[in-house]
């Protein structure tokens, strides 16, 4: 699986010019909770992208 | 994380097909009171199609919500284990806050974020906090308080300390253990295929915290073949700008 449960304030991320960088990340949250409360301190929206950390049992993969 | 929460699983499924199981991936855009202004889908190919038509429709709603504040936490995945199987998956160095007890640990957590959202480190780090008992298989952690930067092994088992701070580490510090982990760090190059194949021939194997559901997945086979045929729909058709 490629993707992952991360939960990210996309308005800063997409808008930052940082995240333009060739080799920058994304700046995800890691859980449902705490994006919540950022989301509501920020007041931005979330996107919500989830996927299995292991494939066919195996870990270190999405 | 997929099927590593039975209460997010709950959660996500309330923004899946009604009354289907929960399957590996789910891609939904939410409002900041968590109201979804798209279907859920298995991944944003779904919604958007392309990646052009994926940054117009963020970018359309991002402009109804503009905000100068930006995350004050640190990022933290729930547990040490699952975060060095998370940092293995991005190939990128884990940072684990350690001590015995949540109230230190937030403390220390608190000295770390701004650090972590600070544009150098941005998607850079993988975060995570527990105790010194979380650590064992970890190369070189000896601290039971402090600041541990990791790089994991390819299959986020097992990893080594390559840089380690105690908790009176100033903000300086931490990005200066960030950056070595950074710089440190050199995941292998391993293609999908050849990943799975050493793992299996490892005899490596996750455990999920909730039993996968995914039809399509092997685990599901495995669990008594509940789950029968493949195709159907995951999600509406691809969207446009306007994701009407």
């Amino acid at each position: 699986m490629k993707l992952r449960m991360f939960l990210m304030l996309f308005a800063a991320m997409i808008l930052s010019p940082a995240a333009q960088a060739a080799n920058e990340g994304i700046g995800w949250i890691p859980t449902w909770n705490q994006a919540v409360a950022e989301a509501r301190l920020t007041n931005k929206p979330i996107l919500l992208m989830s996927g299995q950390p292991s494939c066919g049992g195996v870990p270190g993969v999405w | 994380m997929t099927y590593e929460s039975a209460s997010e699983a709950q959660i996500m499924k309330s923004y899946w097909r009604p009354g289907a199981e929960l399957e590996n991936t789910l891609f939904v855009i939410l409002t900041p009171d968590l109201r979804p202004l798209t279907r859920g889908a298995r991944s944003p190919d779904w919604m958007f199609g392309n990646a052009q038509n994926m940054a117009a429709g963020l970018n359309n709603v991002a402009m109804q919500y503009r905000s100068g504040a930006n995350p004050h936490s640190l990022p933290t995945v729930q547990t040490v284990r699952l975060g060095l199987n998370v940092a293995a998956c991005d190939k990128r160095p884990l940072a684990v806050v350690v001590a015995d007890s949540e109230e230190d640990r937030q403390t220390l957590e608190k000295r770390l974020a701004p650090v972590a959202w600070s544009g150098d480190f941005i998607g850079k780090i993988i975060y995570t906090s527990g105790t010194r008992n979380e650590l064992t298989g970890i190369y070189g952690a000896n601290l039971a308080r402090g600041y541990l930067f990791i790089a994991p092994n390819e299959f986020g088992t097992t990893g080594a300390v390559v840089a380690q701070l105690d908790p009176r580490a100033s903000t300086t510090d931490l990005a200066s253990a960030l950056k070595v982990a950074i710089d440190r760090y050199r995941p292998q190059e391993m293609d999908h295929r050849e990943h799975i194949r050493q793992g299996r021939q490892q005899g490596i194997q996750w455990t999920t915290a909730i039993p996968v559901t995914d039809p399509h997945s092997p685990e599901a086979a495995q669990n008594g073949g509940r789950f029968g045929g493949g195709g159907g729909r995951f999600g509406g058709p691809p969207m446009g700008p306007g994701m009407d």
